[in-house]
C-alpha cells in the first residue's frame, strides 16, 4: 500500500506526537511505500503558511498515495485521496486559556472543516472518541480507538537514577499544571525533577530541578529511580507518561477524569489537578502503597503495544483505501 | 466488415463512459466471431495510451493508437478541420464508430457514433466547461453527419430525436452489460453500511445520500470530481478500480443512487448484480436501469430518500431476487450484437 504520511510532527516536538509518528513510521515502513511528508518549521511565519495555506489547500493535491494518514488534527479540507486523520486530544475545546491566542481561535473554527472530510478518524483513547462525538459532532462509526504504548525502553529492569525526588515529565506549557504541581510536592517535602522541553507561555521553575530534555535511556532511568511520577495535567487525550512510568514499575500520580484515568485503569493514584492539598496528599499515598501500585502498573502497561496500535492503523487503511 | 471503434475514452480512470466503451467492445468482438475486422483506434497522449492499452487486455482486436502529446487539442483541431480524413492514420474503413470526444472526418463507410446522455445541453451548469464545449459541438455535428447513432438507453434515444432532431430510424439502442466479476458470490468488505457509487459532481447529488442516512454510515466511491463537491460526514473511499468493486457493493446494506440525470445509470445494474437492494432516483433517465426491482424516491428529497433505504431494508428479500431477474437480460453480449445490428454487420 501506498501511504503519505504527514511527517512535520517529528519537526517541532519531541513529545507524544513525535513518538507516536516515529512508533507507526517504524513499522510502516518496512512493509508499505511511505511517503514523508512535511512543511516548515517552528517559525512564527512558517506556522501561520502551514496552518492558513499548506494543511488546508496544498496538502490536498498529494497524489499517486492510496491513502493519506494526518497524525495530528490538521489535515486538507479538499483531500484527492481518503484520509486518515489521529486526533491526540482537544485540549483546545476544553482548556482554551492554556493556548495562545491564534491556537485558541483558529483550531475551533478550521479543525471540525477537516475532521468532517475524514474517511477514518483515529481516536487514542475512548475519552477522546467521546470528545470528538460531543465537541466535533463527528459520528461514532467512522471513528476508531487507536491507544499508544510505550517503547521497549521502558522496562522495571535495568539502571536507576540516584536520589530521593518525584518525577514530572512533560512539555513546559501551562497545560501540563506545574507551577501546582511544584507547590504539591514542596508541601509534601520531596525535589521535584522536570523533564521536558520548553514550549510557550510563562511556566516558572523556581524550585524545582529542570533537566530539559533526556533521551528515552536516560528518561527510563529517571522512572525507576523516582519515589512516583506525578502527572496533573489539566487535560490529555492519552497521557504517554502516565503508560511509560507504569511500564518502568513506578507508582503514578495522575488527574482524574480524561485520557489519565483511563490509561491509568485503576492502577495510579487519581487526584484533583486544580487542588494542590490534593496532589500532595496523592503523592504520599503513592510512595505508600508503592508495591502494590507496582504490580498493577506493570500489568496495565503490558496491555499496550506499538505493533498492535500500528495492525489496527494498517486494517483502517486498508478499510478506506484500495 | 473493418470495423474502426474510437476508444479515447478509455484514456482515462475507467468511470461510466469508459466501462461502456470497454464493455461494449469487448461484446462486439464476442459477437462479430471473427467474420469482421475490429480496430481499436484512439489519439492519445503516451501516458493516455498506456491506460488504454491496460483496457484493452484480453480483447482480440487490432490496435492503431498513435500517441502523441496535446491529443485533445489535436482531436479539436482536427475535427475542426474536417481533413483529412481519418484513414490517413486508422486505415480502410467499413465502419467508423466514435467517440463522443470529437468528430474526426472520414472519406468512405458508415458514420457511427456513441451518445451517452445530453446532459452538456440540458444543464451546462452541471458539466465542466471543457465537457461542455467539446461535447455541444459534437452533437450538433453527429447530429447532421452520422448515419447511425448509437444510444446507451431508449431515454437517450428519445432525447436524442427529440432535442437534435435526429430521424428516429438512425437512433439505435445498445444497453450496457454487467462483468462477470458483479455477482452476489465473492468476498465482501466489512462493516454495516450504505454505498453510493459516483465521481463526486454536483450532477451525482451526493449531499441527499449524504442526508439520508444518518444514523448510517454512508460509504462513497468515486474519483474526486469538480464543482467543489467533497465528501462530508461521510466515509469517502476514493476511486475504486471496477476489480475491487464488487466486493463492496456485496458488503452494502442498501446502494444509494440519488442522481439528478443519468444516460443510463450502470451502478445501479451492478448493485443489483451484487445481491444488493437499491434506492434510486425517480428521475425517468433511470427507468431502465430500474426496471422493477429499485425503490425509487425524490432525489431533491433527503426525507423521501431516507425513507427509501428503510424500504428497501425492509423489503430486501423481494427486491434482492427481482434485481438479479432483471440484470440478467443486461449482457456485453447483447450490446456487441446491437452495434452490429445497427451497422448491417449482424
Amino acid at each position: 500500500m501506498r501511504v503519505g504520511v504527514d511527517v512535520t510532527p517529528l519537526r517541532l516536538t519531541s513529545a507524544g506526537t513525535a513518538r507516536y509518528l516515529r512508533n507507526l513510521l517504524a513499522r510502516l515502513e518496512p512493509e508499505h511505500e511511505v511517503r514523508r511528508i512535511a512543511f516548515g518549521g517552528a517559525g512564527r511565519a512558517s506556522v501561520l503558511a502551514r496552518e492558513l495555506v499548506w494543511y488546508p489547500h496544498l496538502l490536498g493535491h498529494v497524489r499517486g498515495v492510496d491513502v493519506l494518514h494526518c497524525p495530528t488534527y490538521y489535515a486538507p479540507t479538499a483531500p484527492r485521496v481518503p484520509l486518515v486523520v489521529t486526533v491526540h486530544d482537544l485540549a483546545v475545546w476544553r482548556r482554551p486559556e492554556a493556548f495562545g491566542a491564534w491556537t485558541r481561535r483558529f483550531v475551533p473554527l478550521a479543525v471540525p472543516r477537516m475532521l468532517r472530510r475524514a474517511s477514518r478518524v483515529i481516536a487514542v483513547s475512548e475519552f477522546t472518541r467521546r470528545e470528538l462525538v460531543e465537541l466535533v459532532g463527528l459520528p461514532e462509526e467512522r471513528i476508531a480507538v487507536v491507544p499508544n504504548a510505550v517503547e521497549p525502553e521502558f522496562g522495571p529492569e535495568g539502571d536507576a537514577a540516584a536520589g530521593e525526588y518525584v518525577l514530572a515529565v512533560g512539555t513546559l506549557e501551562p497545560r501540563k499544571n506545574l507551577p501546582r504541581l511544584a507547590e504539591a510536592a514542596r508541601a509534601a517535602g520531596h525535589e521535584l525533577r522536570v523533564v521536558g522541553e520548553r514550549g510557550w507561555g510563562d511556566v516558572p521553575l523556581a524550585g524545582v530541578t529542570w533537566l530539559g530534555r533526556v533521551d528515552d535511556a536516560e528518561l527510563a532511568r529517571l522512572y525507576r529511580g523516582a519515589l512516583c511520577l506525578a502527572y496533573p495535567s489539566l487535560y490529555e487525550g492519552f497521557g504517554i507518561p502516565v503508560l511509560e512510568a507504569m511500564a518502568c514499575g513506578t507508582p503514578v500520580v495522575t488527574s482524574r477524569g480524561g485520557g489519565t484515568e483511563e490509561v491509568a485503569d485503576g492502577a495510579a493514584v487519581l487526584v484533583d489537578p486544580l487542588d494542590a492539598e490534593s496532589i500532595a496528599a496523592g503523592i504520599g499515598e503513592a510512595i505508600s502503597r508503592r508495591a502494590e501500585l507496582r504490580e498493577a502498573g506493570l500489568a496495565r502497561a503490558a496491555q499496550f503495544s506499538w505493533d498492535d496500535a500500528a495492525r489496527r492503523t494498517v486494517e483502517l487503511y486498508r478499510e478506506v483505501s484500495a | 466488415m473493418r470495423l474502426v471503434v474510437d476508444v479515447a475514452p478509455l484514456s482515462h480512470q475507467r468511470t461510466g463512459v469508459g466501462n461502456y466503451v470497454r464493455g461494449s467492445l469487448a461484446g462486439i468482438a464476442e459477437a462479430a466471431a471473427g467474420r469482421h475486422e475490429l480496430v481499436a483506434f484512439a489519439l492519445a497522449s503516451p501516458g493516455g495510451r498506456r491506460e488504454i492499452e491496460a483496457a484493452l487486455d484480453g480483447i482480440p482486436l487490432e490496435r492503431r493508437l498513435p500517441a502523441l502529446p496535446g491529443a485533445h487539442a489535436v482531436r479539436t483541431a482536427w475535427s475542426r478541420l474536417g481533413a483529412p480524413p481519418l484513414e490517413r492514420l486508422a486505415g480502410r474503413l467499413d465502419v467508423l464508430h466514435f467517440s463522443d470526444w470529437w468528430y474526426p472526418p472520414q472519406r468512405a463507410g458508415i458514420r457511427s457514433t456513441m451518445i451517452h446522455d445530453l446532459v452538456p445541453l440540458h444543464f451546462p451548469a452541471w458539466v465542466h466547461k471543457r465537457t461542455e464545449r467539446m461535447h455541444g459541438a459534437k452533437y450538433r455535428h453527429a447530429a447532421r453527419t452520422c448515419d447511425v447513432i448509437v444510444v446507451n438507453s431508449r431515454y437517450t434515444g428519445d432525447d436524442v430525436v427529440r432535442t437534435l432532431g435526429v430521424p428516429a430510424e438512425r437512433v439505435h439502442v445498445a444497453y450496457p452489460g454487467v462483468d462477470a466479476a458483479f455477482s452476489p458470490v465473492g468476498p465482501r468488505a466489512s462493516g454495516d453500511y450504505v454505498l453510493t457509487v459516483g465521481t463526486l459532481e454536483p450532477r451525482k447529488n451526493l449531499g441527499a445520500a449524504i442526508a439520508a442516512t444518518r444514523g448510517r454510515e454512508l460509504r462513497v466511491v468515486g474519483p474526486p470530481g469538480w464543482g467543489g463537491v467533497q465528501v462530508e460526514h461521510a466515509t469517502w473511499l476514493g476511486y475504486r478500480s471496477p476489480e475491487e468493486l464488487p466486493a463492496l457493493y456485496r458488503g452494502a446494506s442498501v446502494f444509494v443512487f440519488p442522481s439528478r440525470f443519468e444516460g443510463f445509470g450502470m451502478p445501479v445494474l451492478e448493485a443489483m448484480a451484487c445481491g444488493v437492494p437499491c434506492v434510486v432516483s425517480a428521475h425517468p433517465s433511470l427507468d431502465e436501469a430500474c426496471g422493477d426491482a429499485a425503490v425509487r424516491a425524490d432525489p431533491d428529497d433527503a426525507d423521501a430518500i431516507a425513507a427509501g433505504i428503510e424500504e428497501a431494508l425492509g423489503r430486501r428479500d423481494e427486491l434482492v431476487p427481482r434485481g438479479l431477474a432483471h440484470v440478467r437480460a443486461f449482457t456485453w453480449r447483447a450490446c456487441g450484437e446491437a452495434h452490429l445490428r445497427a451497422w448491417g454487420a449482424l
